[in-house]
């Protein structure tokens, strides 16, 4: 498990593990003979965020928000076009490989499909531990690979097995176990659930509120589903079109929403309760806008219900409305501190 | 009630003759759709709900599939004696469908305008000219703005939604009696969904259709439905009016799915609580245990439940579950009871 050797907690206390600041991941498309760039995708345009240590930040927005680009760039698989990325206190953007090599052990990622992130032809013993094994050089890796298996509901005997032997469900177990052998800081999990049958689901989303608990990781959730990360966050970051829109504990955040966006997610959301189907369903009319040519002012302005003239133009900034509370709508101004 | 009855399965059991062994994909279905209501079959992956849709259709691909036995009655015919040709007749004119995945399901290469008007050349024999100005009005009547001027679009021109639109507008084209939705909203993101679900209901209502629509998710059954299936197996395990499947359900496996999904505002109203989880996964259809397939992960598991598979339990006009629960609850004139041998004490 190699947590024996557990991490130093930082001196602060309540420093952040991880902390954002204006990311921007802007993809260049090219067209042409001379594969000039012609235009960018604006995946992700300008997000700030901390999470601090032990935390669980949700992240949600529909496809195209930019909330999985957003969790790539934090393991570096893309070179972001500005902002900075600070992990543990430092920039993994200006660290030298070896410090990144450190780094990368403790943030580590759980991926939607279990089936397309196990590479079939490695036994489960391979696939959980030989990133531990290449990074600690541990001769008694094994161990530590039947201890995370345990810790995930595995046996030990399924160490020989290849990854077509188990459901989907086991599969994203081990999709777990090879995250938690590195015994990291910061787990990002992009819709690691939502590939899940309803019954499986539950499964896992209560193995990993457990682990979270027996082992203290920062946990940074992904998802487009509403009721799974209210239920496993603590705080909540709504994207939209490349930014964050809202951002406030899990509580703020669904009782009393600020953002229209915000607001029109939760209403959308089908409950499961008698009577619904008298419920009138259409909260946002419209498609969600192209991040290549994204609207003036602010982004929602073309699909928000309480529109007025000004959002067209201007974008509003994000201010702390309210203690904690953060919002980008022109409808919230700043936080009085009278 | 029973006069208005669009569909009717009975006994249905439609296996795949796989190398592995038979898949008994849908093992004795038995279900009724009314005229202008909605069905909700719900079930997960592998509980043979939309085998039980394809095998409506007469879609299975054979081989490996084959409806082994049963009864499909549509509108007083019985689909299973129809020819090829006839049963192409009913798709699309008075079944239609429509897919989880709507890139999949359109043509890439034809046009939108092309696809939906071919549903007016071949059941109504239109021109080609005619058949287009049908399709405009179609597509405009599923919400697809300036919809005449989309008609030389190609699919991959279109958003997830707006092609989910583009497949409802061919499904309804002939104005079906019956509407069969596989998962339509399962792809799309939440607002979107509820913009497709909106426009499945009101369409309805406007055709008086009955629909008979498949999903995993219990806010989509909750926000559409009329009656509900659960199906679990490959079986119908238990059936009830849609006000009874959050107040009244009887069977562990339905009991268990509303346990185990995290609601809206429960956090806060009674504070985190760990999901209950159904332990274990589905069986294998392969090698089905002999009793309750659901036994295995039963919390009320008997020891009767592992030895003879349970019956469907009339619990009253409109509620049913095969569990031997309810055995005790059962209206006298349930189906009969095989024999059990032993294990009741």
């Amino acid at each position: 498990m190699a947590v024996e050797e557990q991490e130093e907690r930082s001196p602060a206390g309540d420093a952040p593990v991880l902390d954002v600041r204006d990311l921007k991941m802007h993809f260049p498309l090219r067209a042409g003979l001379l594969k000039r760039v012609a235009n960018y995708v604006y995946a992700v345009d300008g997000v700030s965020f901390e999470i601090k240590p032990g935390e669980t930040l949700g992240l949600v927005g529909e496809s195209g928000c930019g909330k999985s680009t957003v969790g790539r760039v934090l393991l570096k698989l893309y070179e972001p076009t500005a902002g900075e990325v600070m992990f543990d206190g430092r920039n993994i953007f200006a660290v030298d490989e070896a410090e990144l090599n450190r780094i990368r052990q403790r943030i580590q990622i759980i991926f939607q499909d279990p089936f397309a992130s196990l590479n079939p032809r490695l036994r489960v013993k391979e696939l959980v531990g030989e990133a531990y094994r290449v990074h600690t050089g541990d001769k008694d890796w094994e161990k530590n690979v039947e201890q995370v298996l345990t810790k995930v509901g595995l046996q030990p005997e399924h160490m020989q097995r290849y990854p077509h032997e188990f459901s989907g469900g086991q599969r994203q177990r081990i999709g777990i176990a090879r995250a938690l052998a590195m015994s990291p800081k910061l787990i990002i999990a992009d819709e690691a659930v939502s590939a899940l049958d309803v019954s499986i689901q539950a499964q896992v989303i209560n193995l990993l509120d457990s682990l979270k608990e027996e082992f203290g990781f920062s946990f940074l959730f992904i998802s487009h589903d509403l009721s799974v990360v209210e239920h496993i966050a603590d705080r909540v970051a709504v994207m939209y079109l490349g930014k964050i829109v809202e951002m406030a504990s899990d509580k703020d955040l669904y009782q009393t929403p600020l953002h229209p966006y915000t607001e029109a997610l939760i209403a959308a959301v089908p409950r499961a309760e008698a009577g619904g189907r008298a419920r009138r369903k259409t909260i946002l009319r419209g498609d969600v806008p192209s991040p290549i040519n994204p609207p003036s002012g602010c982004r929602f302005h073309t699909r928000c219900p309480k529109a007025m003239d000004h959002c067209r133009v201007e974008e509003p900034p994000m201010i702390e409305a309210r203690p904690d509370h953060w919002v980008a709508c022109h409808l919230h101004g700043p936080m009085r501190h009278d | 009630m029973t006069d208005d009855v669009v569909l009717s399965v009975s006994g249905l059991r439609t296996h795949f003759f796989t190398p592995a062994g038979v898949v008994k994909a849908v093992d004795g279905v038995n279900l009724e759709i009314h005229k202008g209501r909605t069905l909700g079959v719900l079930g997960e992956s592998g509980s043979g709900k939309s085998v039980t849709a394809l095998s409506v259709m007469r879609l299975v691909a054979d081989p490996p599939g084959r409806i082994v036995d049963g009864e499909i009655r549509f509108d007083g015919r019985d689909l299973m004696k129809l020819s090829d040709n006839e049963m192409r007749d009913v798709r699309g004119a008075d079944i239609s469908m429509i897919f989880q995945e709507p890139m999949t399901s359109l043509n890439p290469v034809l046009t939108v305008g092309d696809q939906v008007a071919e549903v007016f050349m071949i059941h109504q024999g239109k021109s080609r000219d005619e058949a287009l100005d049908a399709a405009a009005e179609m597509l405009d009547q599923v919400g697809i703005p300036s919809a005449k001027s989309r008609l030389g679009d190609y699919p991959h021109q279109f958003s997830g939604g707006m092609r989910q639109r583009v497949m409802i507008a061919m499904a309804i084209a002939c104005r079906s009696k019956l509407l069969i939705a596989d998962e339509p909203t399962t792809a799309l993101d939440v607002t979107i969904q509820a913009q497709i679900l909106d426009l499945i209901l009101s369409l309805q209502e406007e055709l008086d259709m009955a629909v008979m629509l498949i999903t995993h998710d219990l806010g989509v059954i909750a926000e559409t439905s009329d009656e509900v299936v659960v199906m679990y197996a490959g079986e119908v395990v238990e059936y009830l009016q849609i006000d009874d499947l959050f107040e009244n359900a009887q069977h562990p496996y339905t009991q268990g799915l509303l346990r185990s999904i995290p609601r809206l505002g429960d956090k806060f109203t009674k504070g985190k609580q760990p999901l209950q989880e159904i332990p274990g996964s589905v069986p294998n259809l392969i090698r089905l245990p002999p009793g309750c397939p659901f036994a295995p992960r039963c919390p009320h598991a008997m020891p009767k439940c592992e030895q003879a598979r349970p019956p469907m339990f009339a619990l009253g006009p409109t509620h049913g579950s095969k569990c031997w629960l309810s055995e005790k609850d059962a209206a006298a004139d349930a189906e009969p009871t095989p024999a059990v041998s032993a294990g009741t004490g």
